[in-house]
């Protein structure tokens, strides 16, 4: 399953970010920071958000949202 | 025990303890002051500026700290269990504050008090314990000595579980520059910065206890628990299991090491493949983690950890922060995350800031790569990178002031000082305080929040990564978009936001409340402020406060000698780039947003709050009659 801040979602094989983004924003593990300013590290790569419709998210990929403010 | 003073909010009085004299009064300010000067950072600051200046030794007796609880501790506003330590720092010799969680602000308030005041010094070690409105002086024989776990233990044991202690270690007793204030025992909450622990030191005051049943008045309590009890069911499950509560800060370190945030190796290179081995996907895998929740907190960031086997088998014990697995990690090219916690957990029984630790640390192996420091110096110990076993012998050696440890324990600017030569090139601070772990070179608002914050180099007073406009942190009067990549308005949104943040330390309050209270903690807590007190504030008002608090500071600081050229950052951020990832080529442009700042702020050229400026706020008192301030800037 595709796994987004280690936590797996319903999605077993691909997906396209943005659409991936857009499905499990409302989940409560990702709640509190999708409601906030994030961004996303895709196997430890920065992603600008201009580029979320181009990536197809994979199985093997790593996903980590990261909430703007943090960090202390 | 009911609390019958007239005062809401406030508990009313103050402790003022002269360590010299042995004595204790209750000090009361009056309702304009509390207001005018709302919470802990603006109170304490007032007070540092009232009673020290810059004759003020440090060190000496004449040196006054200040612990504040927040203003909304001991209330049920939530994320609101913060304290404040404000002293003239012994690192900087200038304006010196740090910040809490855990639960001793909320039992400071409970025992009675606003705060305590610490003048003058003892001739031998004591602590102070204050128990619901009493206050003594007591012998710190059986805790003097003993590290900070091990001193909260003995003075539980002596006071009770409900008993919270403020502590320092040996970093504070022998006088590192560095030391921080411990509290909260084994979960080792931290006033890291700027040495306040060893003010603490050098008055030769081992502790404050703190406990007690006062409550604290609130004039419409059914409107605050109303909202309150509302925000938590909104929230509700996404509070339960959330990565905040699973990782804690540490959780930031994927995405500083993608963005090139990160510091690796005293910031001189921009990617270090070894550091991707520090993440929170290691972490969970090498020791067992469990969530700490500071007083009035719903997030829970605090991670407990323990390491269960091996070389750096320890008890449960408060984890690495973000800063500490990257200060005392990727700085150091250290991938070992229980060497990282082992590190931590020395820290914090010693009472050592984490990151002048780190970065002092990181310093001293680059000169030693240059020559400027050798074996001969370090007793055969070689100082190289990659290696915990260095990093935990420099860390015994700093608190203990031995050997090597004697010049480390000045942290990195003084201990560059003392060696000369071109070693200040990599001493990477501003005034005197150790860069935290966000790279300007990244994220261009680091550059001038850490020029401009008023105890040195700091993420916390200010939002750091702005590459965006954040929704995180409201700001009242500002509404400008921000270009990616681009210095235009960066200066102007920092200026800003130093004062929202200002404002939330003084509240007490969490800088993540913008995380769980959405994008207005500043109308939020207006609101809340209202409903304890009575008052009727705006937003701009509260606002208002924390440009106060900002300008007080600053004007402390100019008092203390520091002029227009402070306002710099170290050559090693200036002038080398990172090399790599996108921002491998960055370097910080600070003038455009000095000048963006200075206007922002009603400053003149010379980074010195105009006369306007000064009546606007209340602060003509503090102004510096015999320094002309400099011209005014136009934005064309």
């Amino acid at each position: 399953m595709i796994r987004v801040n280690n936590k797996e979602t319903y999605y077993d094989k691909e997906v396209r970010l943005d659409v991936l983004l857009e499905a499990i924003k409302d989940e409560p593990y990702h709640m509190l920071i999708m409601k906030n300013d994030y961004f996303v590290v895709l196997n430890g790569k920065f992603v600008d958000e201009a580029n979320y419709q181009k990536i197809v998210i994979t199985n093997d990929d790593d996903v980590k949202l990261i909430p703007s403010i943090i960090g202390g | 025990m009911s609390n019958e003073k007239k005062y809401y909010g406030y508990q009313g009085k103050w402790l003022e303890v002269d360590l010299t004299k042995g004595s204790l009064k209750d000090r009361v300010f009056e309702e304009a002051t509390l207001k005018k000067y709302l919470g802990s950072s603006a109170m304490g600051t007032k007070i540092l500026c009232d009673e020290t200046g810059p004759e003020t030794d440090p060190l000496g007796p004449d040196n006054v700290i200040i612990f504040a609880a927040g203003f909304l501790n001991n209330t049920k506003a939530l994320l609101g269990g913060r304290y404040q330590v404000i002293s003239k720092s012994p690192l900087t010799n200038a304006f010196g504050e740090g910040n809490s969680g855990g639960t001793f602000g909320p039992a400071l308030k409970r025992s009675g008090y606003d705060g305590v005041i610490v003048k003058g010094a003892s001739e031998k070690p004591v602590y102070i314990a204050i128990n619901n409105g009493v206050g003594t002086i007591e012998s710190a024989d059986g805790v003097w000595g003993r590290d900070s776990f091990e001193t909260s233990d003995i003075l539980q044991e002596k006071y009770g579980k409900k008993a919270v202690v403020a502590c320092i270690g040996a970093g504070g007793e022998n006088l590192v520059k560095y030391a921080a204030v411990m509290n909260d025992g084994h979960e080792a909450r931290c006033v890291g910065r700027a040495g306040m622990g060893t003010v603490m030191g050098s008055k030769k005051l081992k502790a404050i206890v703190a406990l007690g049943e006062h409550e604290t008045q609130v004039m419409y309590p059914d409107k605050l628990n109303e909202d309150v009890k509302k925000i938590a069911k909104e929230l509700g499950p996404s509070l339960k299991d959330n990565p905040f509560r699973k990782y804690g800060t540490p959780f930031a370190y994927t995405g500083a090491l993608a963005t090139g945030d990160l510091p690796i190796k005293n910031w001189s290179v921009g990617m270090d493949e070894n550091m991707k081995k520090l993440t929170i996907d290691t972490l969970e895998k090498k020791m067992d983690l469990s969530a700490y929740f500071c007083k009035q907190c719903i997030l829970g960031c605090g991670v407990t950890v323990q390491v269960t086997e091996g070389k750096y088998k320890s008890g449960k014990t408060g984890g690495p922060e973000y800063e500490t697995m990257a200060m005392l990690g990727s700085n150091l090219l250290i991938d070992d995350i229980q060497a990282v916690q082992w590190g931590n957990e020395l820290c914090n029984r010693y009472g050592i800031d984490t990151i002048s630790a780190g970065s002092t640390i990181g310093w001293a192996i680059e000169a030693f790569e240059q020559g400027y420091i050798t074996k001969e110096d370090t007793d055969g110990l070689e100082l190289k990178w990659g290696d915990p076993d260095v990093m935990i012998e420099l860390i015994h050696r700093i608190a203990k002031k031995e050997n090597i440890g004697k010049l480390l324990a000045e942290g990195s600017a003084k201990a560059a000082e003392i060696i000369g030569g071109n070693s200040d090139a990599f001493a990477v601070h501003v005034r005197g305080l150790d860069f935290p772990a966000h790279d300007p070179r990244s994220h261009l608002a680091s550059a001038i929040a850490y020029v401009t914050n008023p105890r040195g180099a700091c993420h916390q007073a200010s939002a750091h990564n702005l590459d965006k406009n954040p929704t995180g942190i409201e700001t009242i009067r500002w509404d400008k978009a921000l270009v990616p990549g681009s210095s235009e308005h960066v200066g102007s949104w920092v200026a800003e936001l130093q004062n929202a943040m200002n404002m939330i330390d003084s509240l007490g309050a969490c800088k993540f409340s913008g995380t769980v209270l959405g994008a207005s903690p500043i109308t939020k807590y207006t609101e809340w402020i209202n409903a304890i007190t009575g008052w009727e504030l705006q937003p701009a008002d509260v606002a208002e406060v924390g440009e106060r608090i900002h300008n007080l500071k600053w004007l402390y600081n100019f008092r203390c000698g520091a002029t227009r050229k402070d306002f710099k950052l170290p050559p090693r951020i200036s002038t080398r780039k990172r090399g790599a990832l996108d921002n491998a080529e960055h370097l910080p442009s600070i003038d455009i947003m000095l000048s963006d700042y200075f206007y922002q702020r009603g400053w003149s050229e010379f980074g010195m709050p105009l006369p306007e400026t000064i009546e606007r706020l209340g602060l003509e008192e503090y102004a510096l009659a015999d320094v002309h301030p400099g011209p005014k800037l136009e934005i064309g």
